[in-house]
């Protein structure tokens, strides 16, 4: 939905794609570029060349998958070009063994610890507490859907049948269930903006 | 756990607006929103800077029940993020044009090998003349040559008409007819012929021998 409404030339779909991904895709650059300041700038770069490229987004992979391989290779054309200042490139690089496969793998298996501060691992585990504490609080119909939902990841349709509920009532209860987990990591999410994980 | 235990308190069914910009973004996070149903959100709700961290936040509830990756902060909040990622947009945009502009205008700087230009002009043109000029010395001479030898062939021709048409040879082989013309030319090239060109046996060469009568 958004890629296309993006094509069809609405801007505020693709802000959505970008706060969408923005923090998969930091966590990605982070992981093959040490300074932060550069992370941010290829997580820019990254976003500007997939906006010039999205015509050619034909949808038959995943969106992120095209992002993914858009940010690997802005990432090493970058680092490339750092390469001409040795000094430079030692200072920025996380690993010479860090390639894209251990990138990958490391991303799927939600990320090694050894690149994040204590403060940051300290500050996840909290948010990660909270979210658990918020659904353990939730009443038995919220929890319900939003599980189905996003553990399952069942469709709207398949969930009503399963709770046998009209689908707005799912919907609703979804969103909900989102709100109230919302409302309690917001604030811990707005102290960590800023800090280097 | 107040303000939490306040937002799940259970909200009787219908009490909140199915068509609240909060449930629709939720629903867009789902892909579970129809065209109509953005074309709405668009207008309602996205213009107030409120729906990124919503959005954002929404997104990370997913990830984390997921177990898909650690609540980790972005390095930038994302509307600082956002903005910056627009100007760069927005001056690359501005700057097409610019270009375009300047180019049509007959602002583009000259080229650094613009000043040689001329030189090659003429390089170019010189070479041009002086392939017309062998070019056309080429076609008198082929035309010359042709000319003549349609005279030779004039010439020649009453002789060949006179001549007789075949000829009684005698050979090794016996008796044989052969053409006048030829037996003329095979006279004339007698010392080739008798043996291979090639002094040595050559079966796959088609020789023509001349073998001349005993008396000649």
């Amino acid at each position: 939905m958004l890629v296309q409404r993006t094509l069809a030339g609405e801007h505020k779909a693709f802000e959505m794609l970008v706060v969408k991904y923005q923090r998969r895709v930091e966590r990605l650059i982070g992981r093959m570029v040490r300074d932060s300041d550069l992370v941010q700038d290829i997580a820019q770069e990254t976003f500007i060349r997939a906006y010039r490229a999205l015509a050619q987004f034909r949808g038959d992979a995943q969106f992120y998958t095209w992002l993914y391989r858009i940010a690997v290779n802005t990432a090493k054309k970058q680092l490339m070009e750092l390469k001409r200042d040795p000094l430079v490139f030692q200072s920025q690089m996380k690993s010479d063994n860090e390639d894209e496969t251990s990138a990958s793998d490391r991303e799927l298996n939600n990320g090694a610890a050894d690149t994040e501060t204590p403060e940051a691992v300290l500050a996840s585990k909290e948010i990660a507490e909270a979210v658990n504490a918020v659904m353990d609080a939730l009443p038995d119909e919220l929890r319900m859907a939003i599980t189905l939902r996003e553990i399952e990841g069942l469709s709207y349709e398949d969930i009503a049948q399963a709770l046998d509920c009209p689908i707005g009532t799912v919907r609703s209860r979804i969103f909900r269930a989102r709100e109230a987990i919302s409302t309690r990591i917001k604030p811990m999410l707005d102290r960590q903006t800023g800090k280097r994980w | 756990m107040n303000a939490v235990s306040h937002s799940v308190h259970p909200t009787p069914p219908g009490s909140m607006s199915s068509g609240s910009p909060g449930e629709a973004l939720s629903a867009l996070v789902d892909g579970e929103l129809s065209l109509m149903e953005w074309e709405a959100l668009q207008k309602s709700s996205l213009e107030d800077p409120a729906w990124l961290s919503d959005w954002q936040s929404f997104h990370l509830v997913g990830e984390v029940l997921r177990g898909e990756s650690r609540p980790q902060a972005v390095s930038q909040s994302s509307q600082e993020f956002l903005a910056a990622l627009n100007a760069r947009l927005r001056a690359e945009t501005v700057l097409q044009p610019a270009v375009v502009a300047a180019v049509d205008q007959g602002l583009r700087p000259a080229a650094a090998n613009e000043p040689v230009f001329l030189w090659k002009m003429a390089a170019g043109f010189a070479s041009l003349v002086a392939v017309v000029a062998v070019s056309w010395s080429l076609v008198a001479g082929v035309d010359a040559t042709s000319s003549e030898g349609a005279q030779m062939a004039q010439a020649a021709a009453p002789e060949a008409a006179a001549a007789p048409a075949t000829l009684v040879v005698q050979t090794t082989q016996g008796q044989v007819l052969r053409d006048a013309r030829l037996e003329a030319l095979l006279a004339e090239h007698r010392q080739y012929g008798g043996m291979s060109a090639l002094q040595m046996p050559a079966g796959f060469l088609r020789n023509a021998t001349y073998d001349a009568a005993p008396g000649r």
